[in-house]
């Protein structure tokens, strides 16, 4: 049976012609490749941003933004581009939940917008004039505005399109307030979500594959760290310090993610009695050979599932933060906005309410997303699918 | 055995510890492994079967370093293995490989088989991607399935399938020994054959040696050339197959042999039934580790028992010594109506239901041993423990529970580590302690 497939062209090599002695070459795929050229531009350009000029070029959190784009390029949108096939799997399974499908266009467009606005317009700027105009379409009463922008008449003045989405009681645009926000908020979001989930994974993975002494302090770490009042630790630290968004994001990311350690280590203690990984053992692979390439890809659906998840909660909380004033004035975010806003409810409703529509439904849209990321990704309901 | 064995293993153990608290002290071990020795040949396919529990994959997970053995000496291609340092035991990760008995888990689930397959090549240094596919597809294509395979996901194949990918990833190294764990057990028997038909093929085209670990003999008699019988831990008998099968020395092995259902109704064979539980690998029984269950047990010399009755007596005697009580039996009577409470239940009626219990006849063959019996359960059931199972003990007991047998070569080639081998005896006769 051996003998007659075998089909000798230039093509094929057999594997007992290998000689052991002499394997080798360098073989990168292209991905690796392209990781390690950016993530070399990227250490330089912040070690140049570090020490070599007097400005910042961009500011802490923009670097840690951009890092979270290009980890998100390399470990989802590559991988997924390489697997067309599973891509186009999780993909049946996942628009089979229509409000997730809604959820993720509307986050697409936030995520772009918010990534890519704030670069394209200017910041909102005070002008007492133009402050309480009402959103386009709509009409206030005259004695509201300073002096209305747009048409006024009979004693209303309407909204126009300069400001479609109205002012606030300083005058700034509350469309323009709203791009700055989403930006502020998928920052918050995502760059937090990169770190819990990467000390989470490696924190849990290792204790999993490791056990006995490394489980031990690794997770009795996790349950100091749990007990520990992260946001006392922020009130602190903004009252030693100026209170920044790089400060919240480190705070929360390096502080938060024993959660997704513990969840991550009971999923990979189940994987690792897979023979699977007695296999890459006996075929020699290393530890970190194993963990890398088997542990981590297996736990990931979990990962990501908790992710999703994740993100809704650190938004809201820097909203909190922001709404009760405990964040940088200078960063305009949703929370800051609605607080602002809060005094003028009953005539200049749009103020509070705009910027919370849309934290309303960025927190709606992540918390569908997640669901339906649990069903298509999670394997225990692979069989009805 | 001309030269050196390609494998051969020496006294190999693996004890688990048991550990209680939180300071993880050791109060005992599971002995998965006791004390085995065996030589595999190149081009050789030895057979390790037994019981599940026995310490199969135990033995075969130590042999090649997966897990570190407790004690022993695993030589291969003249080298000690247990003393390999990380490099040269990945060096010899290369000559030895395995293959696993669940042919679901065995591959991730995240890369296809083509990726799983190549990965060995390179965990072992070959950094070239497109030569790592052309042999991986060449590989699949001579184990049956075609090179478009290479990037198919596990779940697309069926279980024969998987079982022939697990093969092209066991061979890709190019090794001299394949631990074949349970192969095809998962399989339906149609593709059984089909893969130990393969397995067999590429066996002799690469002069491979195999260890091939099963409890089914009756696909170790079709693969093997040796086999080696194992029962909690130990090995109890080697032989070349042929032998095993037609003239098997190990009353163990004959019972294993009897247990193979055979096709033709006229030839029904006499089926050899084990009495007792299987002993925890925790706590082994002294002597034979067999003699617990072993429907040969050598009688004591003084007495002239019939087999059978041997064997229940000595089952009655090893329940005394671990706690037999008679308080459970006056129970049974009370609810089986004999009397209306516990202490009311006559103590003939106890005998009787023990005797019962254990098949022991009202009265045994021998006067001497029936008189020791009568006064051991007289002694039991009038509640002196003690008393019973000294007097028990001190006329039943028997050699295979004092000595631990020691592998003997036969006349006939065949290894067996019993008492009835080296003395050659019918079991009925006498033997005397060595």
């Amino acid at each position: 049976m051996a003998a007659d497939t075998r089909s000798e062209t230039a093509a094929t090599e057999r594997f007992e012609d290998v000689d052991w002695n002499d394997v080798g070459g360098l073989g990168f795929t292209r991905r690796t490749l392209a990781l390690g050229v950016s993530s070399l531009a990227y250490a330089v350009a912040v070690l140049y941003d570090v020490f070599l000029t007097e400005d910042a070029l961009i500011s802490g959190t923009n670097w840690l933004f951009l890092l979270t784009l290009l980890a998100g390029v390399f470990f989802v949108a590559w991988p997924l581009a390489d697997n067309r096939r599973l891509t186009a799997y999780y993909w049946r399974r996942f628009k089979k939940n229509r409000a997730a499908v809604i959820s993720a266009i509307y986050l697409l467009v936030v995520f772009v917008l918010g990534t890519f606005g704030p670069m394209l317009i200017a910041k909102p700027e005070l002008n007492v004039l133009a402050a309480y105009q009402p959103p386009v379409f709509l009409s206030v009463d005259s004695s509201v505005p300073t002096s209305c922008v747009g048409q006024a008449a009979e004693g209303l003045c309407h909204g126009t399109w300069k400001y479609p989405l109205g002012t606030t009681s300083d005058g700034k645009g509350i469309a323009r307030l709203v791009v700055f926000g989403m930006r502020v908020s998928m920052q918050v979001g995502l760059i937090t979500m990169l770190i819990v989930i990467s000390i989470g994974t490696v924190v849990g993975t290792s204790a999993a594959y490791f056990s006995g002494l490394v489980d031990e302090l690794l997770m009795r770490y996790v349950d100091i760290q749990q007990t520990f009042p992260t946001f006392f630790l922020f009130l602190i630290v903004t009252y030693l310090f100026k209170p920044s968004l790089f400060l919240l994001i480190t705070i929360f990311g390096f502080l938060g993610w024993g959660g997704i350690a513990r969840l991550v280590r009971s999923e990979a203690l189940q994987r690792r009695e897979e023979s699977y990984i007695q296999a890459a053992e006996n075929a020699g692979a290393s530890d970190g050979w194993i963990i890398r390439r088997h542990l981590m890809p297996n736990v990931s659906n979990t990962v990501i599932t908790a992710a999703t998840l994740l993100i809704p909660s650190f938004i809201l909380f820097e909203a909190t933060f922001a709404f009760l004033g405990l964040t940088d004035p200078s960063t305009p975010s949703w929370g800051q906005v609605i607080s602002s806003g809060r005094g003028d409810l009953d005539s200049a409703w749009w103020i509070a309410t705009i910027p919370g529509v849309f934290l309303f439904f960025t927190v709606l849209a992540f918390n569908f997303v997640g669901d339906a990321l649990r069903d298509a990704l999670d394997p225990r309901s692979e069989g009805d699918a | 055995m001309s030269s050196d064995p390609l494998l051969s293993v020496r006294g190999l153990k693996k004890h688990y510890p048991i550990t209680e608290g939180v300071l993880k002290k050791e109060v005992g071990r599971v002995k998965a492994v006791d004390g085995i020795s065996f030589d595999v040949e190149s081009g050789e396919t030895l057979g390790l079967v037994g019981e599940s529990g026995c310490g199969k994959s135990t033995a075969a997970t130590s042999l090649l370093r997966l897990e570190d053995p407790t004690d022993g000496d695993i030589v291969f291609d003249g080298e000690d293995i247990t003393e390999f340092d990380d490099t040269r035991l990945k060096s010899f990760r290369r000559r030895a490989q395995m293959m696993f008995q669940d042919p679901s888990s065995s591959f991730d689930p995240r890369m296809s088989v083509g990726e799983s397959v190549a990965e060995p090549l390179e965990i072992h240094g070959m950094r070239d991607r497109s030569r790592r596919r052309r042999i991986v597809e060449n590989l699949l294509e001579r184990v049956g399935l075609s090179a478009s395979d290479f990037d198919r996901y596990p779940h697309e194949f069926s279980g024969g399938q998987k079982q022939r990918i697990a093969l092209a990833r066991a061979l890709v190294l190019n090794p001299d020994i394949i631990v074949a764990d349970e192969p095809v057990s998962a399989l339906d028997v149609s593709i059984q054959a089909e893969i130990i038909s393969l397995m067999r093929d590429l066996q002799d085209e690469f002069d491979l040696a195999i260890v091939f670990i099963s409890h089914d003999l009756g696909v170790v008699r079709e693969v093997c050339d040796r086999v080696a019988v194992m029962y909690l831990g130990e090995i109890v008998e080697v032989a070349d197959t042929e032998t095993l099968f037609t003239d098997p020395q190990h009353p163990y092995t004959r019972a294993l042999l009897s247990s193979i259902p055979t096709p033709d109704p006229t030839r029904r064979n006499e089926q050899i039934e084990l009495t007792g539980d299987v002993p925890s690998p925790s706590n082994p029984p002294s002597g034979c580790r067999f003699h617990t269950r072993c429907p040969e047990v050598i009688p004591p010399a003084e007495f002239d028992l019939d087999q059978d009755e041997w064997r229940h007596v000595l089952d009655l005697r090893l329940r005394v010594d671990s706690g037999l009580d008679v308080e459970d039996v006056r129970s049974f009577l009370v609810a089986e109506g004999v009397a209306n409470d516990p202490e009311a239940v006559p103590d003939d009626a106890v005998e009787r239901e023990l005797r019962r219990e254990f098949d022991i006849p009202e009265t045994l063959s021998d006067a001497a041993a029936e008189t020791v019996l009568s006064e051991g359960l007289t002694a039991l059931v009038s509640g002196d423990h003690d008393h019973a199972k000294q007097t028990l003990d001190e006329a039943f007991s028997t050699v295979c529970e004092r000595d631990a047998p020691t592998l003997e070569t036969s006349e006939r080639g065949s290894t067996a580590a019993c008492h009835l081998v080296d003395e050659s005896v019918t079991v009925e006769s006498p033997v005397t302690n060595d």
